[in-house]
């Protein structure tokens, strides 16, 4: 049919058809272009322009005062009169000239100098010609030729450059001449362009972003546009890339890019002193404005809230080099807040961000942000140690969650079942907590193998190897069903009696089946326990409980353990031991005593082989009676109560056969051959034959049992052995035939990881829908407490029910934990995992056997436990970054994060005290007295002290407003370290009498420059209640403070400095004050050092390996020198010069060798006073009153030179509460007048050359007896009595308490220091005393 | 929060409100059409007054959703009908009978379900389903992922298509029936090319690019995990064209379903010109004269094809197990799947052939399964010849009759395969996995 003009379809219906389509796409287009354009962090961009605009004009307004106007103004009309006055000046006739002059000189000199220029680029030109002649081989002709061009060109520059420096010569001539006459003006420009420059940059800042011209504002908008803002626009994508810290995604390791800094643009801004320029906070409306006057600033506005530690160009954690997701978790790439993959911290705050950004949880995203509650985890990736993050001399704890996590686990022993193994084929993954090799076989194989790491941990439980001589079965049965039922505090947990998901009858059956086990697992352990010796108090002894009370009290057993019969103390690293009588096996003879016990404290290593209880050095002698600590220890003990009796509950027998049964059938045996044997007892098999537990049914010749009582006793050491393989026992505890039994629980070295699905939540929803929490409580279930603290958290601060918003914030921990349950995370699982570790098996027990019930025991953990071993556990993911990124320390710093764990591990800080206590508090800065150099104080040994305690600045550059007497005055806070030296009496009622005293440890300056006043060591500050603004416990020494104060009232009659010489003493700066190998040795074998000393430190079960670490700690600790050896005062090139020095300043005689006099001024009538010392033995004249001093001879292996100077110097600047004396006062040139001129300060130094060079003198010289010919030492041996007027020696309470400890009694210090002088031990008199009965 | 999978959500409802808010739009129209063509009851009402009613209930409905009251909503899917649903209509079997069931139906009662108004309820009645099953999270959990929109869509695209085919034949069936001249050629005016097709077709390309640039702004391309091979998504699922193919590897060993059938339906396909010999409907529309092919087509499309697509995209969830439209896909459910080989049947229960390790021990036990299935391919297309299919086989020769007769026996082997299965648990006919051979 041919073409005519009809059509099917109406054309102008077409046509409009057609043009609404376009349309339609057109929109389309628009919307899709629109869409794209529209992301989230282009607004959020220029809202940070907004804020930076405004930061600019606030400081704008900051410079531009209005003091700052009038003096610009005043400027300016000074600049321009300059100005007239300079036109005028210069149209004077003979300026005129000189001016006309200036500028056809400054003509002549611009001419030449381009005339030079071009010139210049000839001669150039002919250079190049004659190199490339040169280099294409010209014939000799045509090079020379080039040459000769060259050089006439040359000539020519150097002729004009000798008329252009003669033309500036004589322009400068010119140019000075005419300064002269403009000098004003052009000084009061420079005055005025300094003065605008700081607003000039101000402005010149806010003008790029605020342009005020149209053209700059238009080109900026311009900027902005789709398409155009690909060419360099102001809003743009900020991107970190971190090629070698690579993320995996699906199969791939590839590199990590942030986009982060996109949105959160002032991350790393820092204002002047490091502090965050935009510290974060919650303004009170969206304005910029008031952002910036309230200095808060929300995210992603914000400052990270750690600029320390993270993202400045100065920490350790720059964001260029670390970017933001390899802590963070999220989705670097992603530019919106859901792509970025943000986590809330509770669920309320996803409502709230759903609300506000349209958040949802992505499932599909593996790496979603840390919830600010797990944010430490991902430290763990590169820090594998874990110790730096809780304990860092730089920044403190920086990261305390994970770190508890850590300990927790150390503590609790989680590794012994779940295996966290820090290594994979020899590198490095993660932390490595394992179980150190149990056999000889297991330490050689590892040991063979280089890519092998042992595990360094030990089983956290007692061992069970000879528990037969410690406790009886019915203990054992009593304490493994229910620990917390008989010690309350203990860690070990419950695996037994867990009812909480059974039905009534299912718990009462499952009881009977329990009680059959705990049968077996006493008849297990008590049937494997091998024999010991144990030890025995010598023959006819009677151990003395009171007097045993009092070592248990005093000989460091509270540093560790508890008792309720010496209250007060607060140890928790050993158990609770109140209960210890109940449960110890007493002789048969003499109930009254046990030889168990007293070998357990005696030599514990006999009974335990790993166990971190030291020995104690105990065999005292008083003189009368050899009297035996550990006995009385045990009498004491033993005295609080009398055995206990455990009631258990009868084995069913008919239960003990279905259990038999049952483990033969998961065995190899048919359910028939399984009935047969429990029925006849026999077990076709040689004992020797049978591989496993079922040898316990086995008789040694195959034989059927047919005892009864022994088959069913045989029976129950196989449900036991089977029970105790089932639970793992041996993960803990050391027993018998299990050493080489396997981890039973999931490694968690990639836990963090772990795939989702492969958790097994079951019902355990169901079951927290209407239990999981304790019978009784406020909730019947957990749902109903997570609605609660739901609905109390939206409805906000003031209708929260009776629930403070504190606890509602603590219980939105639950609700996010019960949220991720709900959704099948790890955080969730975990966390009831802990709480009710069989709750998963809710209504799972009825269709699975009875050995596949879940075995995991319930431990004793608060739910913020629970939290911190999530944190820890959610870290560990076995992916570690690039080697460069693994935190890997310095020898110094290694030496120091081994040496905290050793500290950790034997409870080092339960008797010493490694950081000093800090206290912050208000002072009035004219109110403090700088502490005053008494005549007697040597000016070498401020320096010395200046060295070895730098001064540190005490003023924190806080000022708080304070009332005092009813005045408004500004304070400045300081920080100080050293110890609280009184309290304020409870009963005072007056604020301005209740009065802290603090002793100064260190040097502290107030304030800077020359006329800073400064503390010396010593120093005894004071200040009313009400000025104390924080108080942080010291580091350690929780039984030393106890002690002090315990002896305080029971020995020193209050006196604190004598207490604290009886105690434990702070470990401040030893690792500037001993030698390294003498700690090393000393820490293997402790000997006895002071004879103050209530208590010896004991024997630690260490390895030599262990004992150089820790010895090494402290000098790292301190910055001591490395290798931490001390030489120089032991060198004879020293000693030659020191002899020749002195011999020309004529302080040694002719005749006289410098050690010889040295061991003198040791032997003299000093020293001897107190210290056995050059033969001479120590003699007590008065028992009460005289204080002996460490033997002398170990000082030349054991202490630093430095620090026995300056110990010599003045003993209390190192310690203040030490008796020790100024013995070598500066201002007593007459005590030994014949040694070295009679010079105190050189005989300083001599005598502590003499104390280390003890052993070559007491060789080369012998004893010596050296009296002094003027009989001065009475005098001189005290500055007090010297030179120092009695009263002026101590100016109040703030002086240096130089009579030894006086000042240092807290209590009655202030009142009345005469009367407690009197009972002091060291006073001049009983010095002079003794000195007088040693000769 | 405390139930991590809620029915109705805010969003939800107005959605939902959205939903009806279309629904009633279209009926609106409908009404309209309604009041033109349909005339009245006998009492004297136009019939458009019960769309009418049927229109404002939609728009009542629609406003209700817009309020969301947050408790006590009143409209969405009764839980006992989810329950039942969920008890009786989740298996593959009721599934595949119920869907050659609905073909027969469809075939049977072609008469009354083409009727505008019969179209246009079971329209509106499965769009209502739709709604109501909205409410349900696990049935939004799958229906509502972005990428299973297309399959809807294809649901109601397929039946608008089987529709017009069938309104066509049954209208040229009573004409060829009352011996009038078809629909084809009374209408048989020819067009132009310009400007009746291609402007035409730039305006359906404009209209094609703008929706699909407005469903690419409105529903983004799903993003699921990166991709790993230590864990791979589960279920594992093909695109969705090929979850019919997916559904064969139940039944069938790979080689089978992945590669001997999909080869076999294409070549099939392309020999269907040649193996045609019926002359009539050519040119039109119309189901007596073709009633075996147009049957057989749509048995290997609708149930064996379409139905197998919306079987692996709705119903197969985690571990590849079958669930109901309205329940949990909880990876923890098990089916019990315990089949067995047709040696073994012998074996065990006919005192059959024993087990041996060589080849001829392989192939005298497997003879029964290979004896049968030689049987279903050579023995079966003449016996069908000979009788059943005679006519056929006389008009085609035995070339083409043998042809067309393997292809009809290779799409009843799905079929028959699955009754095998379902009935006695039968794993493959024959089963070599030392060859890796199985049928």
């Amino acid at each position: 049919m041919p073409a005519n003009d009809t059509y099917s379809w109406n054309q102008k219906t077409l046509n409009i058809v057609f043009a609404l389509s376009s349309v339609v796409m057109l929109l389309s287009v628009i919307l899709m272009m629109q869409k794209d354009q529209d992301d989230e962090w282009r607004p959020i961009q220029r809202k940070n322009f907004e804020l930076e605009a405004k930061l600019r004009e606030v400081e704008l307004t900051a410079i531009g005062s209005e003091d700052f106007k009038a003096k610009k103004a005043d400027l300016q009309k000074k600049i321009d009169a300059a100005a007239v006055a300079l036109e005028k000046t210069k149209s004077e006739e003979k300026n005129a000239e000189l001016f006309s002059i200036l500028d056809t000189q400054q003509r002549e000199v611009d001419r030449l100098s381009e005339v030079l220029k071009s010139l210049n680029g000839l001669r150039d030109e002919a250079r190049a010609k004659f190199d490339l002649a040169v280099s294409v081989g010209l014939a000799e002709e045509a090079t020379s030729e080039k040459m000769s061009n060259f050089e006439a060109r040359q000539a020519l520059c150097d002729e004009t450059q000798g008329l252009l420096d003669t033309a500036n010569a004589a322009l400068a001539r010119t140019v000075a001449e005419t300064k002269l006459i403009t000098k004003e003006h052009d000084e009061l420009l420079a005055a005025m362009d300094k003065m605008t420059k700081d607003e000039a940059r101000v402005q010149a800042a806010l003008e790029k972003i605020q342009p005020t011209s149209l053209i700059s504002s238009m080109k900026r908008s311009l900027m902005e546009m789709p398409i155009i803002d690909g060419f360099n626009s102001h809003l743009k994508i900020v991107q970190d890339w971190m090629p070698k810290l690579r993320q995996t995604l699906g199969m791939a390791k590839i590199a990590r890019f942030d986009r982060c800094r996109t949105c959160h643009q002032n991350i790393d801004k820092t204002a002047t002193g490091g502090f965050p320029a935009f510290p974060e906070g919650h303004p009170s409306d969206e304005d910029v404005a008031t952002w910036v006057s309230e200095n808060k600033f929300p995210q992603p506005y914000a400052t990270h809230s750690n600029t320390e530690l993270f993202c400045t160009a100065s920490s350790p954690h720059p964001v260029e080099k670390f970017g933001c997701t390899i802590c963070h978790d999220g989705q670097g790439s992603g530019t919106s807040f859901g792509n970025a993959e943000h986590t809330p911290d509770n669920p309320h705050l996803a409502d709230v961000w759903q609300e506000e950004y349209g958040y949802h949880a992505n499932h599909f995203w593996e790496y979603p942000m840390q919830p600010t509650r797990f944010a430490e985890s991902t430290c763990i990736k590169c820090h594998h140690g874990m110790t730096e993050l809780g304990v860092n001399p730089e920044f403190g704890e920086t990261a305390p969650k994970a770190f508890k996590g850590y300990q927790l686990i150390q503590k609790y022993g989680c590794f012994g079942c779940h295996e966290i193994h820090g290594q994979d084929a020899g590198v490095a993954i993660g932390p490595d907590l394992r179980i150190e090799p149990q056999t000889a076989e297991e330490i050689a194989r590892i040991a063979s193998d280089p890519s092998q790491v042992a595990g360094k941990f030990r089983k956290v439980g007692p061992s069970l190897r000879h528990i037969a001589s410690k406790t009886s079965s019915a203990w054992i049965q009593y304490w493994t069903e229910i620990p917390s039922r008989y010690r309350p505090t203990t860690k070990m947990p419950q695996f037994f009696n867990q009812f909480e998901h059974l039905s009534a009858a299912d718990a009462a059956h499952t009881k009977t089946l329990e009680t059959v086990e705990l049968a077996g697992i006493a008849k297990v352990l008590l049937g494997n326990s091998q024999p010991i010796d144990l030890l025995k108090p010598a023959d006819g002894y009677v151990p003395d409980a009171e007097r045993g009370k009092k070592f248990f009290t005093e000989r460091g057993c509270l540093a560790c353990h508890q008792h309720t019969a010496v209250p007060g103390t607060t140890a928790g690293f050993a158990p609770n031991i109140s209960d210890i009588h109940q449960k110890i096996k007493r002789n048969a003879d003499n109930p009254a005593f046990s030889d168990w016990l007293y070998t357990w404290i005696r030599e514990p290593h006999r009974y335990h082989a790993r166990s971190v209880m030291p020995t104690f050095s105990y065999l005292d002698a008083d003189g009368v009676n050899q009297i035996d600590p550990p006995a009385d220890i045990a009498a004491f003990l033993l005295s609080q109560g009398p055995a206990g009796s455990f009631p258990l509950n009868e084995v069913d027998t008919v239960e003990l056969d279905n259990l038999v049964s049952l483990f033969l059938r998961k065995g190899r045996f048919s359910r028939e051959k399984a009935e047969e044997i429990v029925r006849t007892g026999a077990f076709d098999m040689k004992k020797v034959d049978v591989v496993g537990d079922e040898a316990a049914l086995a008789t040694e010749d195959g034989s059927p049992t047919t005892d009864a009582a022994e088959w069913h006793n045989r029976k129950l050491e196989f449900v036991g052995r089977k029970t105790i393989s089932r639970y793992g026992c041996y993960a803990c505890h050391d027993m018998p035939g299990f050493e080489t039994a396997r981890p039973i629980g999931v490694a968690l070295q990639d836990w963090g990881r772990k795939d989702t699905s492969k958790l097994g939540f079951e019902h355990v929803e169901e079951f927290l829908h209407h239990h999981g929490e304790p019978a009784g409580g406020k909730f019947s279930s957990t749902l109903e407490r997570v609605a609660e603290a739901t609905a109390a958290m939206s409805a906000g601060q003031d209708k929260n029910g009776d629930m403070t918003m504190e606890e509602v914030d603590r219980e939105m921990s639950t609700t996010f934990f019960f949220e991720s349950l709900q959704h099948h995370g790890r955080p969730g699982f975990i966390w009831q995992k802990l709480r009710g570790p069989r709750t998963y098996d809710f209504e799972k027990t009825e269709t699975k056997g009875y050995d596949e019930r879940l075995r995991m025991p319930k431990f004793p953990l608060k739910e913020d436990e629970i939290e911190a071993i999530a944190t820890f556990v959610l870290g560990l993911i076995a992916e570690p970054p690039a080697p460069e990124y693994i935190y890997t320390p310095d020898e110094r710093a290694k030496n120091r994060l081994e040496g905290e764990f050793l500290l950790a591990k034997y409870n080092c800080t339960g008797c010493h005290v490694v950081g000093l206590p800090q206290i912050t508090y208000a002072t009035k800065l004219d109110d403090i007295t700088a502490t005053e150099m008494t005549p007697a104080d040597h000016e070498n040994g401020l320096a010395m002290l200046l060295k070895l305690r730098p001064p540190h600045q005490a003023l924190t550059g806080e000022v708080r407003p304070y009332v005092i007497e009813d005045e408004k005055v500004s304070l400045s806070i300081a920080k100080l370290h050293g110890f609280i030296a009184s309290k304020p009496d409870p009963e005072e009622e007056d604020p301005e009498l209740r009065e802290f005293g603090f002793d100064v440890w260190e040097t502290a300056d107030f304030g800077t420059g020359g006329d800073a006043k400064r503390l010396l060591p010593g120093h005894r500050v004071t200040f009313t209640e009400k000025m104390l603004v924080d108080y942080q416990a010291g580091r350690g020494g929780d039984f030393a403070e106890w002690l002090v104060e315990d002896l305080m009232k029971t020995k020193t009659g209050g006196n604190r400095s004598l207490a604290w010489q009886a105690s434990p003493p702070p470990l401040y700066q030893e690792g500037f004050k001993v030698q390294t190998p003498w700690l090393y040795q000393f820490l293997l074998e402790p000997t006895q050092l002071r004879y103050t000393t209530v208590l010896r430190m004991p024997k630690f079960n260490m390895s030599e390996k262990e004992a150089q670490t820790l010895a090494n700690y402290f000098a790292a600790v301190d910055g001591a020198e490395f290798p931490y050896q001390e030489q120089i005062p032991k060198d004879v090139e020293y000693l030659a010069a020191r002899e020749a020095d002195l011999a020309h300043e004529g302080l040694l005689k002719d005749g006289e060798t410098y050690l010889g006099e040295s061991w003198k001024s040791l032997n003299g009538p000093l020293c001897v006073k107190c210290h056995s010392l050059g033969g001479r033995k120590f003699k007590v004249s008065d028992p009460v009153k005289d204080i002996q001093g460490p033997n002398l001879n170990i000082v030349q292996n054991r202490l630093r030179a430095d620090w026995v100077k300056l110990w010599l110097y003045k003993p209390t600047w190192i310690t203040p509460y030490t008796s020790m004396p100024l013995n070598f006062p500066k201002n007593n040139l007459t005590q030994f007048p014949d040694l070295f001129g009679g010079d105190p300060d050189v005989q300083v130094t001599a005598t502590r050359d003499a104390l280390l060079n003890y052993t070559r003198l007491m060789e080369d010289i012998g004893p010596t007896t050296y009296a002094p010919p003027v009989a001065a030492p009475a005098d001189g041996a005290v500055p007090a009595d010297g030179a120092v007027p009695a009263d002026g020696a101590a100016p109040a309470v703030d002086a240096v308490p130089a009579e030894a400890g006086a000042a240092f009694d807290g209590t009655e210090s202030n009142s009345s220091p005469p009367t407690v002088k009197a009972e002091l031990p060291i006073d001049s008199s009983s010095v002079a005393a003794a000195n007088g009965d040693n000769k | 929060m405390l139930n991590p999978h809620p029915d109705l959500t805010a969003s939800v409802l107005i959605g939902l409100g959205w939903y009806y808010l279309i629904l009633f739009g279209m009926n609106l129209l409908w009404t309209a059409r309604s009041f033109r063509h349909d005339g009245e009851f006998r009492n004297g009402v136009p019939k458009a007054a019960f769309w009418a009613v049927v229109t404002s209930v939609l728009l009542m409905t629609s406003a209700y959703h817009f309020t969301y009251p947050t408790d006590g909503f009143l409209i969405f899917m009764p839980l006992w009908f989810k329950n039942f649903f969920n008890a009786y209509f989740s298996n593959p079997v009721l599934y595949f009978f119920l869907s050659v069931g609905g073909l027969v139906f469809m075939i049977a009662a072609r008469e009354w379900w083409i009727k505008p108004t019969v179209a246009w309820s079971l329209l509106n009645l499965s769009l209502l389903f739709m709604g109501l099953s909205l409410t349900d999270y696990d049935f939004r959990q799958i229906v509502g992922k972005p990428d299973n929109v297309p399959i809807v869509a294809m649901l109601f695209i397929v039946a608008f298509f089987t529709w017009i085919y069938f309104t066509r034949a049954v209208d040229n069936d009573r004409r060829i029936a009352e011996g009038r001249p078809l629909f084809e050629q009374e209408d048989n005016e020819k067009v132009l090319v310009w400007p009746d097709l291609v402007y035409t077709e730039l305006i359906c390309m404009v209209v094609l690019t703008a929706v699909l640039i407005f469903w690419g702004i409105a529903l983004q391309a799903p993003l699921e995990e990166p991709a790993s091979s230590m864990k791979t998504p589960n279920p594992s699922k093909a695109p969705w064209y090929f979850l019919g193919l997916q559904e064969m590897l139940v039944y069938f060993d790979p080689w089978l379903a992945g590669v001997v059938l999909p080869s076999i339906i294409l070549g099939g396909l392309m020999a269907v010109p040649y193996i045609d010999f019926n002359k009539l409907g050519n040119g039109y529309y119309s189901f007596k004269q073709r009633s075996f092919a147009v049957t057989t087509f749509l048995f290997g499309f609708l149930p064996l094809w379409v139905a197998l697509i919306v079987l692996g995209t709705f119903l197969r969830g985690p571990n590849w197990n079958f669930f109901g439209i309205y329940e949990y896909w909880d990876v923890h459910k098990v089916e019990a799947a315990t089949n067995k080989n047709l040696s073994q049947f012998f074996w065990e229960n006919l005192g059959g052939i024993p087990k041996g390790s060589g080849v001829l021990d392989i192939l005298l036990r497997e003879s029964p399964g290979i004896l049968l299935v030689l049987g279903y391919f050579f023995a079966l297309p003449p016996l069908l010849g000979l009788t059943v299919l005679r006519t056929y086989f006389a008009r085609m020769g035995v070339i083409r009759f043998l042809v067309f007769s393997n292809l009809i026996l290779w799409m009843a082997i799905l079929p028959i395969k699955m009754l095998l299965r379902w009935s006695f648990a039968l794993k493959y006919i024959v089963g070599i996995p030392e060859y890796f051979f199985n049928i």
